[in-house]
């Protein structure tokens, strides 16, 4: 029987036992007041208790088991995890390890310069890399999470068909556990996985398309009528053109430059960026208002009718063969750091558009009936009164992101494993690894990169107090 | 009425207390065994625990099946932690020496060291004597072909004795004319690459005994890095893994990914048991290189550890005793498809397709077996550094930090020092 199945046992003894030998010693009970006997049983710590600190020590009592797990659990073990940063060794047993100072310190710090981990001992390779991929995971993380949890609360919030059921579907993910959403996303990014087997087929039934006769011409038709109409769309208002539909031209603009290659006739690349240019720059003279603003668009669609005819749509939908991308694995393409920021966006940006949504709706409408009625534009709006109203929950939401992005392990570790090689390779990993999954476990390095850690997340914790104290002060 | 009560939770008292009482007593002799899940002896070893606890009614055994990573990484630590089973299946054979129980005084020793002498050094990391395991399973490291995919492509495989960069160009061949995703995979593991570094004149010993990486290592090296650079060997298994995490090829090389696996012995159940006939294999003879065509041999072993409870001990050795005597040794190396570490049996040959093998297992357990004898010759120090304590430590260091280098992190020249620098620090000093 193991120790926990005793002390247990011990405690349901003594609780059921002992616990109906004091109350059969102090009170009678009839057999019909068998119920009252239970409920007496159930509540007889808290009796028994007060009967020994009287009724002002009670609470203390009851404090005292939760802070003496907490005590037991949280403090002793940072206690230890100090002292055992100071020491060497392999043992796991404290008395068996030689103190050695700040040795696992001087390890990790030794660096011909810090910034280029490889220039590190082992030790700081390891621990380097992680802590500057962790932070670069955080640079990118936290404006991406407030943005879009921004983005979506503001939604959410507005009064759209099917609200309460698009509430719940965005904050559904923060409910799973991280095993799972690792899963889900491996069977998604998989090299035989979801995303490219839609890429896959898709591209394959284009091709197949591209090869049937008369293909180029149905597309040069085709294309020609949208662009037709969204240009007309984008000239239909009397006065100044619509940004929306102009940039949605913007957008057919640029794919026409990617596909037709004008550049080539020059011998040089990157038609798709001059495209993207020229979309851009329509988009800032609509966006302006400027008077020159139908000329461009007119000049523009010119411009894609003669893009349009010079374009092959079969040779451009003729993809081939479809090599799989392994998204999560294929090194120094980038794909794996983008999709951890991906993932960990999906599974919690419904915590932060829950705060932030709770936020938006204490802002009082009256405020936006005025300025409906000053005739203000949304854009304005936002900026001049939501922004403004919405950026304390948005401090809270920016700090909270910062430190759960840094505490960042479980979802990388299971779905990247920190690879490929060490490009998702974070912090919290590498103490886990040193410290328990290495040949050689190395608990003092270990101990000592949490220490490390602790002082760097002390630092972001400050700053959050800080933040917090200013902004109630103001 | 007060007295009924009391005699109500009297008997109640009594009766939790017999029961308790039972319990522990039935729990006295439960052992349990951990093994890994990857090459699919579980059955195996399940049917014989069911059949000594038939023979052996007051001994428990309770089956604990994990992943390879877990034997690997996780049991050391709850060893030390003092947690661990009683029994596993473990690899590191040298490394965990200062856990095992020694079965000398449980088994009859004579017979052990006539059966099993020669393999007996390799878990006593330096000790000069003591019995510490039962070695459920001769290893040796070697390829796996598909033949099919080859034929499909209409390459000829390439002779006994041809190089690994005569392999390389056959297999990208063969890549490239069947569009398979890539042309040979490698476990992500130091032990595998050992052998066909030592092809390229790895020595891996110095002369003082001391582990180094030297111009062969990073011959081979190198050329594994290239593979990878071109996409002959695919990223997702050595570039892939962050550290020292092993990984295995076995998915790639069951759905056709590749045609040129390089494993091991140990596999061959698993292999036959997950490719059935969608496509023809065989293990063919190892890529030499201009030292010799290097294997490393190695195995797994079933061993006991020390819990305290000298009763348990005592019952975890009977029980590996069980297991090694020879008709249960012949069962299990039969059924599981292992080259046998016992001498007699070694000597008198197994019967494979008895035991259901195709003649694709039980001609490659034929080509492992004369790998392992012609490397004894060509590249002793594989079984040198196969009864190494410090083994694994290279082994990991090699794949961390080649790892490192197939995804631009170190340039080759780092990741060997790197590596050297862990041999000093973990093994040499």
């Amino acid at each position: 029987m193991s120790l926990a199945a005793i002390l247990m046992t011990v405690l349901g003894v003594l609780w059921i036992g002992g616990g109906s030998v004091w109350l059969l010693t102090r009170r009678r009970y009839k057999l019909v007041q068998v119920p009252s006997f239970l409920m007496d049983l159930v509540g007889f710590p808290v009796e028994y208790a007060q009967s020994i600190w009287g009724r002002g020590g009670v609470p203390y009592a009851l404090l005292l088991p939760n802070m003496l797990i907490f005590g037991l659990f949280t403090f002793v073990p940072m206690i230890l995890n100090f002292y055992v940063s100071f020491t060497g060794g392999t043992s796991i047993l404290l008395f068996n390890r030689p103190w050695v100072g700040f040795q696992q310190y001087a390890d990790i710090f030794s660096c011909e310069t810090i910034f280029e981990p490889r220039t590190c001992s082992n030790a700081g390779f390891s621990f380097w890399k992680g802590m500057f991929n962790t932070l670069w995971f955080v640079a990118i993380q936290v404006p991406v999470l407030c943005i879009v949890a921004l983005v979506t609360a503001l939604v959410v919030n507005k009064n759209i068909r099917g609200r309460g059921f698009w509430r719940a579907m965005f904050f559904y993910p923060v409910m799973l556990s991280p095993v799972v959403i690792a899963n889900i996303w491996n069977w998604v990014l998989h090299r035989k996985g979801v995303l490219n087997e839609m890429i896959g087929g898709t591209r394959d039934q284009l091709s197949a398309m591209a090869r049937m006769t008369g293909f180029d011409i149905v597309m040069t038709v085709l294309l020609a009528v949208v662009l037709m109409v969204v240009s007309e769309r984008a000239l239909r208002s009397s006065d100044t053109p619509s940004l929306a539909w102009t940039a949605i031209f913007g957008a057919l603009l640029a794919l026409l430059f990617g596909w037709a290659n004008p550049l080539s006739l020059i011998g040089l690349g990157g038609s798709i960026w001059l495209g993207g240019a020229l979309a851009l720059g329509l988009v800032l003279i609509v966006s302006s208002e400027s008077r020159h603003a139908r000329i461009a668009i007119i000049v523009a669609g010119i411009l894609s009718a003669v893009l349009l005819i010079s374009i092959q749509f079969d040779s451009v939908f003729d993809f081939g063969r479809y090599r799989p991308i392994n998204w999560l694995v294929q090194p120094n393409t980038g794909w794996p750091f983008f999709w951890l920021v991906f993932v960990f966006t999906w599974s919690h940006m419904g915590f932060y558009m829950l705060i932030l949504l709770a936020g938006l709706q204490a802002i009082p409408s009256d405020l936006y009936e005025a300025a409906r009625m000053d005739a203000t534009r949304p854009a304005r709006a936002f900026w001049r009164i939501t922004l403004p109203l919405i950026m304390p929950t948005l401090t809270v939401v920016l700090v909270l992101a910062l430190i759960r992005s840094f505490q960042i392990f479980d979802e990388v570790y299971l779905l990247t494993g920190g690879g490929p090689g060490r490009e998702t390779f974070m912090i919290v990993q590498n103490i886990y690894e040193v410290a328990f999954t290495n040949q050689s476990k190395d608990y003092g390095e270990g101990a000592a990169g949490s220490v490390l850690m602790a002082v760097v997340i002390a630092i972001f914790t400050f700053f959050q107090l800080w933040i917090t104290r200013r902004q109630s002060e103001l | 009425m007060n007295f009924q009560l009391r005699g109500v939770v009297g008997t109640a008292l009594f009766g939790t207390a017999s029961v308790l009482a039972t319990t522990t007593a039935a729990l006295a002799a439960d052992l349990s065994l951990m093994i890994s899940d990857v090459d699919a002896k579980g059955p195996v070893v399940t049917e014989l625990v069911g059949r000594y606890q038939a023979e052996n009614p007051g001994v428990t055994i309770t089956l604990n099946q994990v992943g390879y990573n877990v034997i690997r990484e996780q049991l050391p630590t709850q060893l030390e932690a003092g947690t661990g089973p009683d029994m596993a299946f473990v690899t590191n054979l040298g490394g965990l020496n200062p856990y095992y129980v020694d079965l000398t005084p449980y088994v009859d020793a004579s017979a052990w060291e006539a059966a099993y002498g020669a393999i007996l050094p390799w878990y006593r990391a330096g000790k000069p004597d003591g019995i510490y395991g039962y070695h459920t399973e001769m290893t040796v490291t070697g390829p796996y072909v598909n033949l099919t995919m080859f034929e499909e492509a209409g390459v000829d495989i390439p002779e006994p004795g041809s190089t690994w960069d005569d392999w390389a160009e056959a297999t990208q061949a063969v890549m490239d004319a069947t569009g398979s995703y890539a042309g040979m995979v490698m476990d992500r593991s130091g032990h595998r690459m050992a052998g066909p570094a030592m092809s390229y004149g790895a020595a891996y010993f110095d002369g003082d005994g001391k582990l180094i990486v030297d111009e062969g290592f990073r011959t081979f090296s190198q050329k594994m890095l290239d593979w990878h650079e071109s996409g002959l060997m695919p990223a997702d298994i050595w570039p892939a893994v962050s550290g020292s995490k092993y990984a295995n090829g076995n998915e790639m090389f069951f759905n056709e990914d590749v045609p040129f696996y390089m494993s091991g012995s140990w596999n061959t159940r698993n292999v036959q048991e997950n490719v059935s006939d969608k496509f023809d294999w065989a293990v063919v003879p190892v890529p030499c290189g201009p030292a010799g065509c290097g294997i490393m041999p190695g195995g797994a072993g079933l061993v006991a550890f020390k819990s305290g409870d000298a009763a348990k001990e005592e019952a975890a050795a009977r029980f590996i005793d069980w297991m090694a005597t020879e008709s249960q040794a012949r069962e299990w190396y039969s059924r599981t498809y292992a080259i046998p570490a016992h001498a007699k049996l070694q000597a008198e040959g197994l019967d494979y397709a008895g035991a259901g093998a195709s003649e694709a297992v039980a001609d490659g357990l034929n080509a492992f077996t004369a790998m392992a004898a012609a490397a004894a010759a060509q590249t002793p120090q594989a079984y040198r550094l196969q009864g190494s304590k410090f083994g694994f430590v290279i082994y990991n260091a090699t794949t961390e930090f080649l790892g490192a280098a197939m995804n631009g992190e170190l340039s080759l020249d780092e990741a060997l020092t790197k590596i050297q620098e862990k041999l000093d620090a973990d093994a040499n000093n």
